[in-house]
């Protein structure tokens, strides 16, 4: 049994009950755990590869690093004077830090985003996108026209990354400035943007797709046995832990 | 709430959120590198905030183009379950953030009956949507356990953002769009299409 | 010849205009009907209304956008506008210009499902409709490629076989080929004569060059001003009483692209290519890095001639882009590329050389068109009198059939125009060098025309080098100086 098998849409549900019951809890531990069991799952029941949950966890690690840094200063009861805001330089609060009784808010802090990232990824690395898409139109009820609009603009994303490209050089051939911020070339894309919207429309209208109709469907994803059975499993451990 | 959305619609919306993420959320390394040379001062997510408005630009497009009621919200939703596919490590927590940033933008621009769509009332809007935002950051992200100065800094620079991004640049952007013509087919340019043929 | 004489699509009396209040209708009081089975070809002029009577047709139009009339349109003699789209789609469907966007999904064998799962096909009839189509037209290996990565004219062929796994009656082709070179047009014309036999369906194609069409086209038509019909009945061997027709009409017809100029031979080099070799990052997945390059160029030793025009031919895909990239030192490659005697900055490089690219939408940079022309003049010719500007930009755009438009915005220029006003206001600098990623694509002849010749006034005039890349070999012989062919990653010069 693997997780690639479980329907996204109770996958998704499951992971969001969790979020939502885990942000009223303050429980180190817990955190803890939900985060090393998400990685243990990914590792032994699904083809999410080592070095992909390294890439993904990477950020995630340094936003809970910067959520432990930030509990450690500036949690509650930790009385702040505006005078000491504006002075940040780092050495005389790490020392007080070390010395502070922040460091299990801190910890409870850090910890959630852990608990988060840790569902996030379990989430992330063992969906399909497509199949994600058909299923919250099956279980969900996403209309087909906004499930194949959603679908149709991020295949778009490869032409959209050269177009962008082409439109900053463009713009610089022709004596402008081009800085990271620039809006020009956002501009040109917004157009283009626009432009590719009706194309596309017509392209899929064309093609018989009309969003409101009927349609049949070359696959159907359903909710399962297993699926609920890890819906419940998941939410309930963490209601016993709680 | 029923709106009879067209497939262009849809597809428009969902292209410009992408878009926004593939040219905005580059920059955002920028906010990855400032978080990171605040993070020894505890300041990790203020980092962030600059490039908070960014995230509310699909909602404020979507609302002040189509200027149909849910427009907001459906465009943020849109673009979350975007964020999702590309495989954000937050996954679908991305979709219930998306439609909090949707609600808000658009408490104010519903609270206008879908009339007024100035300057003024995009700023409101996106002051709105940060104050909310933060407000949902205080339980989900748990910074109610961070010291109220903090919070209020970060409120001010979440404000100051969305209001450069979520107002102004994208109603810069729009009304550039509406008077070259491109929106003529939107309840936006709808009074721009004239005959200037000389 | 066709076999069944009854008409599968009727326009009666159609008026259409993109906005409600704007003064020229698109298609004015059109009235049309093709017959049933072969492929017949309607020409025209660009902005003539040709793809709009496409979209209409389809009822695509004014679905999305615009404003008809009045007008009534049968498809098999049924009223188009009580049907639904999954009901037109049986009747006709349709193939568009850009091959980028056409396709919501990422594999044909995917976007096949999604065209099957429209007009409600089981699905357990699916999987064989989809594997017998591919059969027939020798496509198998497409089929689970992303599409992404395909060529113009696979992304093409991909476009001809999803229609044809839905077996509509009659299909509506707008310029399949603007967007592809000579080879993947031949394979796309094989693929349509396969369809034509296997299936005997009707085939209306839009093009503004008949050249590839001649052979196995049944009727074509010619369309005026306002989607009107001029002409039609046209076979291969009636057209050369048309002729005085097309050229009136500016549209293409066999022949008509002569050399009138002669060939410039110039001794001096506006640039060196010395070992050019350009590696490019394929297929940029996304979690793959891997070093998956290929190589586009190999040890590239090239000359391009001062003041004078040079071609580079070759399929799309082959890195003739690219070059253009290397050339401006947008991406990185191993050799030496060299202009003149000093070494340009970045910067220097941006004041001697224009680009003109093939989305020109993207180099826009004011709101209407006297305004995009005036700025670069304004920009190159620092200190320029405000009148002096304004005469010299009505001139300009009067030369190149602009200046009617000259309040609009660029933006809402026909693809046409916007290529013109592109080269317009790339010219209207101090450039020595001009480079352009096909000039001409999607232009009649007369556009065509008008851009190569006010180019080759330029290098006249003040000593101009180009250098273009086109799909389009006759253009290339009866204009260019000297013609490249990039061919197993080297230029090869070809004899004129």
């Amino acid at each position: 049994m693997k997780l690639e098998k479980l329907n996204p849409s109770v996958k998704a549900a499951t992971v969001l009950c969790s979020v939502i019951m885990l942000s009223f809890q303050y429980n180190i531990t817990l955190n803890l755990t939900v985060f090393f069991s998400c990685l243990l799952l990914l590792l032994f029941f699904s083809n999410a590869r080592i070095k992909h949950i390294i890439v993904i966890l990477a950020p995630a690690l340094l936003a809970a690093f910067g959520m432990f840094m930030m509990g450690l200063y500036y949690a509650k009861g930790n009385s702040i004077t505006s005078a000491e805001l504006t002075e940040l330089s780092a050495v005389p609060y790490a020392v007080r830090a070390a010395m502070s009784t922040n460091l299990k808010s801190a910890l409870q802090l850090g910890t959630r985003i852990l608990s988060y990232a840790g569902l996030g990824i379990l989430f992330a690395l063992s969906t399909d996108g497509e199949e994600f898409i058909s299923s919250l139109m099956h279980q969900c009820h996403l209309s087909p026209k906004f499930a194949y609009g959603i679908l149709a603009a991020f295949h778009l994303m490869p032409s959209m990354v050269r177009e962008f490209s082409q439109a900053r050089l463009a713009l610089r051939t022709r004596g402008m400035h081009v800085g990271p911020f620039s809006l020009k070339p956002v501009f040109a894309m917004l157009v283009n943007s626009i432009r590719w919207s009706e194309s596309m429309a017509m392209a899929m209208e064309s093609k018989g797709f009309a969003g409101n109709e009927p349609r049949t469907f070359y696959s159907v994803t359903k909710v399962h046995w297993y699926d609920l059975v890890f819906s419940v499993v998941c939410i309930g451990s963490i209601l016993i832990f709680i | 709430m029923k709106v009879n959305w067209k497939l262009k619609d849809v597809l428009m919306i969902a292209i410009v959120s992408v878009l926004f993420g593939v040219v905005f959320l580059g920059a955002t390394y920028t906010g990855g590198f400032l978080s990171g040379l605040l993070t020894p001062a505890g300041l990790t997510s203020l980092g962030y905030e600059p490039f908070y408005g960014i995230y509310f630009m699909a909602a404020a497009f979507a609302a002040y183009v189509i200027r149909k009621p849910g427009a907001g919200i459906i465009a943020e939703m849109l673009a979350a379950i975007i964020e999702c596919l590309l495989g954000n490590y937050f996954g679908p927590i991305i979709i219930l953030s998306g439609l909090v940033q949707g609600i808000g933008f658009e408490i104010i621009i519903a609270l206008f009956r879908y009339k007024k769509y100035d300057l003024k009332t995009m700023c409101l809007a996106s002051c709105v949507c940060s104050v909310v935002t933060l407000v949902y950051n205080l339980f989900i992200s748990g910074y109610s356990q961070i010291a109220v100065p903090v919070l209020l800094l970060m409120l001010a620079v979440r404000l100051v953002s969305s209001i450069i991004f979520t107002a102004v640049i994208t109603k810069l952007l729009a009304d550039k769009l509406a008077k070259a013509g491109v929106l003529n087919g939107y309840a936006i340019g709808q009074n721009t299409a004239v005959d200037l043929e000389a | 010849m066709r076999k069944e004489e009854f008409p599968v699509l009727q326009l009666e009396h159609v008026t259409f205009r993109y906005y409600e209040n704007a003064k020229r209708n698109i298609l004015d009081d059109v009235s049309l009907s093709i017959l049933a089975g072969g492929i017949t070809v309607l020409m025209g002029s660009s902005g003539c209304g040709k793809s709009t009577l496409a979209a209409v047709s389809c009822g695509l139009l004014p679905e999305n956008g615009g404003y008809l009339e009045q007008g009534e349109i049968l498809l098999y003699g049924k009223n188009l506008a009580e049907m639904n789209q999954s009901r037109r789609a049986a009747y006709v469907t349709m193939m568009f210009q850009n091959p980028d966007l056409q396709f919501c999904m990422d594999t044909l064998r995917k976007e096949m499902q999604f065209c099957l799962e429209n007009i409600c096909v089981p699905s357990s009839e699916m999987d064989s409709r989809i594997e017998k189509a591919v059969r027939e037209l020798g496509v198998e290996e497409l089929l689970d490629k992303k599409l992404h990565s395909l060529s113009g004219g696979e992304k093409q062929k991909a476009a001809l076989c999803c229609l044809y796994v839905m077996e509509s009656k009659c299909m509506i082709l707008d310029e399949p080929f603007a967007n592809i070179d000579e080879e993947g047009t031949r394979e796309l014309i094989q693929l349509l004569t396969k369809m034509k036999k296997l299936r005997n369906q009707t085939i209306i194609v839009i093009d503004h060059r008949m050249k590839h069409w001649l052979d196995i086209v049944d009727e074509m038509i010619l369309l005026g001003e306002g989607g009107k019909v001029l002409a039609r009945g046209i076979t291969r061997e009636n057209i050369e009483e048309c002729y005085p027709l097309f050229q009136k009409e500016g549209v293409f017809y066999p022949g008509v692209c002569q050399r009138t100029t002669p060939v410039r031979n110039m001794e001096m080099a506006a640039c060196h290519l010395d070992q050019v070799s350009i590696l490019v990052e394929a297929g940029r997945g996304r979690w793959k890095r891997k070093d998956r390059r290929r190589q586009l160029l190999h040890q590239v030793n090239v000359r391009f001639p001062k003041g004078a025009m040079t071609a580079i031919l070759g399929p799309s895909g082959c890195g003739k882009t690219t070059l253009f990239l290397a050339m401006l030192r947008q991406i990185s490659y191993e050799g030496n590329i060299q202009f003149g005697e000093k070494a340009w900055t970045k910067k220097e490089q941006f004041q001697h050389m224009g680009i003109v690219f093939q989305n020109p939408a993207n180099q826009f940079i004011t709101q209407n068109v006297r305004q995009e022309v005036e700025s670069s003049i304004m920009q190159w010719n620092p200190g320029i009198k405000d009148e002096e500007c304004a005469c010299l930009a009505d001139r300009m755009m009067e030369e190149y059939g602009l200046l009617r438009f000259h309040r609009y915005s660029p933006y809402m220029l026909s693809q046409g125009q916007q290529r013109r006003l592109a080269v317009l206001s790339v010219l209207a600098g101090k450039q020595n060098i001009l480079l352009l990623d096909e000039p001409t694509y999607g232009q009649d002849y007369r556009s065509t025309t008008a851009i190569m010749e006010q180019l080759t006034e330029k290098i006249q005039k003040d000593g101009l080098t180009v250098i273009f890349t086109t799909h389009d070999e006759e253009l290339a012989h009866a204009w260019a100086d000297k013609i490249y062919r990039v061919q197993e990653q080297k230029l090869q010069e070809e004899m004129i």
